[in-house]
């Protein structure tokens, strides 16, 4: 399902980006490894510098209006970072349907799972892919059984230690 | 040898064989500027000076070697001056031309006095030897004196000054008298004291006093420092220079062996090496050389000073609007009747109406228009529901009922909980008054109920008011002209009035509830006051009976009697104790439900906070009472706010006790993990954040509906539907002030303080505005000692929220 995608490439400022209402992934269940601010300090856990890092490496996709429909985590952590009016590039779906982005965002959690290393690590993806629909994850479920270089295709932006653990998880 | 001496010296040598010592010897004897300025003005004028302080000198039993040869030089010099001056090259030791306004030397007479003084020359062939003699006497004296130093140079400066004004015409005379040939320096400077003494010129003496002795030189010149030590410290060091630092400094050790052991012990055998160096060095401190404050200090000072100076001409005024005691006893004298006006024309009235009207208008602090629309009541005691009025209780005191300006247009449920309020206020006025009554035969107790104090008078025609205020200005006058005193109607209707506000734990406004006055300057602050009336009573009596005693006056309040009154006057929107106490311990219980969601106990906490900030603080309720993490300084306990109007004048510091700064905290903590857990799905909470810009967590106090609902600011509206419908809590949300305001001043905190904190000011007295001496961090350690005691009183106390 990721082949389809176009992706067109904008710079816009930061204030633009608006947090889709389209889809909501059962939240209690969710947990990450950090939260978005510093416990000490009144600014985010990343630097500013760290946050327009993050946002480079791991750009924000987005749809219609500006909602951000893949990377809301990304989102979510350099939210507390940023200036409104920050400059960041970010990949524009141009012509995805709305049942595409629907797809995309309820995927988006096991995604996370597996790029952001989570401390539940394998299980973590285990889990969360039990929360989601059977069917949507057995779509997907051939791309991610993939070998370790097939997933690093298609997730560029995997460390080596997840790649271990999806490796370990499905084969 | 400058260089300009040196060119003087080669310039010589094209003409004349004149060595550079002999120059320089000269040079120095009259003790020549290192640029020789018009020294060729001097050159034809120094052989008969020196010639004549050659003989002065083998007279006086001097050493003349040094001016025989300086003679020579001098002779020689004159000779190759015509040379000299043609020579284009030399021109800079050429006579200036024009001639300055002060001659040849001009600019020179602070700092080369007698080289100044040698190029003086007198218009008068008569007096010309006289003249030249005098300055031979000058030369040798300042030769005694050797090198001279600033400090000396300071003390000769206004002689010879002095002494340029002998060549004027004026001054022709006084020379006369001087000896035109020479003369042994000793007598020459008790003749030249005959001379000028007592004369305008007499300072030139003291060229000779100082060259006679040294020591009295020494005197001067230390009186002369004396007073340069007197003025103020001057500060050396700016505000941000480094302290004094350490550096090593060049120290003889005492161990080490003296120079003539060193040289001993080396004459016996022994090598330089082992002496090792006979100077150690140690650390010491370099000299401090602050000896005052600094520039900003002193800026500091001198605003401080500025506004000491600019807040007691405030207060001059305001104490000259008042009565003193001495006014207070002319006026007593008048109403007891020791006093008498005999031929004094009463007309309109008679003058017990005056007494009446005058006592009632100084025991009321009341207006002469309020005191003569009071209706009369002969023999009735006041019912709850009676009007204003007198009333002349039979062999009772006098009690007059006034009507409080506390706010009337509230209906009783939405007063559920407040602290009762009386609309008005009773004054038992002191038995002094009720002598005085006696004295004039009791008018107020005689007849039946009437509308008005004096039935002649009706305060609604203006003719009629426009008399009998001329008579009671007539009557101040009389009184005034008669005694010596500076009473007006005005200063008798206020002295009590301020002295019941200047009391221990009451205001102004509360002052003014308990006159039943509604003055502009104290209208806000009268509408967030309550006031206890028995405690005001009490003070009134107080009050009373200290100022009979003053002045010398009978009839005081028995002090064991009851003030017999009761009750509150003034706002109606404060909450008892009971109220908030309950409220507290409500949401505090709704907290500690296990069960809530999460976004249940977000609502809670927001609730609880925006309530707790609100009594704490005294926010008015115009939006959410949160603060931004920029606006708190959690070390002195000091927030910002801007609740209303115009923030440039209206933002104020507010005092944030402990419990409300660690609410804030447990707030902030509760917001990063409400964030963590519904940043990625609730939009609005996500664009809070973005529009927040880095500056810390949002602290903005909301309700959520559901995870993804948006959010809602706990407005004051909304925040009164959740208390009225959850909690019945139906008092308005800015009760909170209220209630501070009142427990402050219970507590006994100055009312300055309290306003401040409210952010309550008339125009000229801002709290923090750039006339007021009012420290922020004084502020915040005077409102330490009451409010976090009052919010512990009223159950408040930090929840933690759903932090980590």
């Amino acid at each position: 399902m990721f082949e389809g995608i176009e992706l067109e490439y904008k710079i816009i400022s930061f204030n633009q980006v608006n947090l889709s209402p389209i889809v909501v992934p059962n939240v209690p269940e969710v947990t990450y490894s950090c939260y978005p601010w510093h416990p000490d300090r009144n600014a985010g856990v990343l630097t500013r510098d760290g946050a327009l890092l993050l946002l480079k490496l791991y750009p924000l996709i987005l749809w219609d209006k500006n909602y951000c429909v893949v990377g809301r985590r990304v989102l979510h952590l350099v939210g507390p970072s940023l200036k409104s009016d920050d400059e960041i590039k970010v990949g524009y779906m141009t012509k995805a349907s709305k049942e595409d982005v629907i797809k995309l965002m309820k995927l988006e959690p096991l995604i996370n799972q597996i790029a952001f290393a989570t401390p539940a690590g394998g299980k973590g993806i285990f889990e969360t892919s039990r929360l989601i629909d059977k069917q949507l994850v057995a779509s997907v479920s051939q791309s991610l059984t993939q070998s370790v270089e097939v997933v690093s295709k298609m997730l560029s932006d995997c460390g080596i230690s997840t790649l271990f653990k999806l490796n370990a998880q499905f084969k | 040898m400058s260089d300009a001496r040196l060119r003087f010296v080669k310039a010589v040598n094209e003409h004349r064989q004149v060595s550079e010592d002999a120059i320089a010897d000269l040079v120095d004897l009259i003790k020549a500027p290192p640029t020789l300025k018009s020294f060729f003005h001097h050159i034809p004028l120094l052989p008969q000076v020196l010639e004549a302080a050659v003989s002065i000198a083998e007279m006086s039993d001097m050493d003349s070697g040094r001016f025989r040869k300086t003679l020579a030089t001098a002779n020689l010099l004159a000779s190759a001056l015509p040379e000299l001056e043609d020579d284009l090259r030399y021109r800079e030791f050429r006579t200036p031309n024009p001639i300055p306004r002060f001659g040849p030397c001009d600019g020179l007479l602070s700092s080369h006095p007698l080289y100044s003084a040698l190029a003086e020359t007198t218009p008068f062939k008569n007096i010309h030897n006289c003249f030249v003699h005098l300055k031979a006497q000058i030369l040798l004296a300042m030769e005694s004196l050797g090198t001279m130093d600033q400090e000396l140079l300071d003390v000769l400066h206004v002689p010879f000054a002095t002494f340029r004004s002998l060549t004027k015409q004026s001054n022709k005379d006084l020379l006369k008298e001087l000896p035109d040939k020479p003369v042994p320096v000793a007598s020459f400077a008790a003749i030249v004291m005959a001379v000028f003494q007592k004369t305008k010129l007499q300072t030139v003496c003291k060229i000779f006093e100082v060259a006679e002795n040294p020591l009295r030189r020494k005197r001067l010149v230390k009186k002369k420092t004396a007073v340069r030590k007197q003025g103020l410290p001057h500060p050396v060091r700016e505000d941000d220079e480094e302290p004094a630092a350490e550096y090593l400094r060049e120290v003889l050790p005492s161990t080490a062996l003296t120079q003539k052991e060193s040289a001993d012990y080396i004459d016996h055998g022994g090598l330089p090496e082992e002496l090792g160096s006979d100077i150690d060095l140690e650390p010491v401190l370099a000299p401090d050389h602050y000896h005052g404050p600094t520039w900003r200090q002193l800026a500091l000072q001198a605003q401080q000073g500025h506004n000491r100076r600019a807040m007691l001409n405030q207060f001059c005024p305001l104490a000259w609007n008042q009565a003193n005691l001495f006014d207070l006893k002319v006026l007593f004298e008048f109403l007891d009747g020791r006093k008498q006006l005999d031929n004094f024309d009463y007309q309109p009235l008679a003058r017990e109406d005056v007494i009446v009207i005058l006592g009632l208008m100084f025991f009321t602090c009341n207006s002469l228009e309020r005191v003569l629309s009071l209706p009369v009541f002969p023999g009735c005691d006041p019912q709850l529901d009676s009007g204003e009025g007198v009333y002349q209780r039979k062999g009772k005191h006098v009690l007059v009922r006034l009507r409080s300006p506390g706010p009337g247009l509230t209906r009783p449920r939405d007063l559920q909980g407040a602290i009762p309020v009386t609309q008005y206020s009773t004054i038992k006025l002191p038995p002094f008054f009720s002598r005085c009554l006696a004295q004039i035969g009791n008018p107020l107790s005689a007849g039946a109920t009437r509308f008005l104090l004096i039935e002649t008078v009706n305060p609604a025609d203006n003719a009629s008011m426009n008399n009998v205020l001329s008579l009671l200005r007539g009557v101040m006058g009389e009184l005034n002209s008669g005694a010596g005193a500076r009473l007006s109607l005005g200063r008798v209707s206020s002295y009590l009035l301020f002295r019941v506000a200047e009391a221990p734990h009451s205001d102004l406004p509360g002052a003014m509830l308990y006159f039943g006055r509604n003055d502009k300057f104290a209208r806000t602050r009268i509408h967030y006051t309550l006031a206890d009336s028995g405690l005001l009573a009490a003070t009134y009596r107080t009050c009373t009976n200290t100022l009979l005693d003053g002045v010398d006056c009978i009839g005081r309040f028995d002090p064991e009697e009851p003030a017999g009154t009761s009750g509150y006057l003034g706002t109606p929107f404060c909450p008892e104790e009971d109220t908030v106490r309950r409220l507290a311990a409500e949401l505090q219980a709704k907290l500690n439900v296990k069960s809530l969601s999460m976004i249940d106990y977000h609502n809670y906490i927001a609730l609880y906070t925006s309530m707790l900030i609100s009594f704490g603080t005294g926010y008015r309720a115009i939006h959410d009472p949160a603060f931004r993490e920029m606006e708190i300084d959690p070390q002195w306990g000091i927030g910002v706010i801007a609740d209303k109007g115009t923030a440039d004048y209206r933002t104020r510091y507010v005092y944030l006790a402990p419990v409300v700064l660690d609410q804030i905290r447990f707030y902030r903590e509760h917001m990063q993990a409400m964030y963590a857990h519904l940043g990625v799905i609730n939009p609005s909470l996500f664009d809070l954040v973005k529009t927040n810009d880095c500056e810390g967590v949002p602290l903005n106090l909301f309700w959520l509906a559901d995870e993804v609902a948006t959010l809602e600011l706990m407005t004051p509206g909304k925040t009164k539907v959740l208390l009225k419908n959850e909690f019945n809590y139906a008092i308005r949300l800015n009760a909170g002030r209220h209630y501070l305001k009142y427990h402050l001043i219970k507590a006994g905190c100055s009312p300055e303080l309290v306003e401040a904190q409210l952010g309550h000011w008339e125009a000229g007295q801002e709290p923090w505005g750039p006339f007021s001496n009012l420290d922020p961090l004084d502020f915040a350690r005077q409102m330490a000692g009451y409010i976090p005691d009052i919010m512990k009183c009223s159950g408040w106390r930090a929840l933690k929220g759903k932090g980590r």
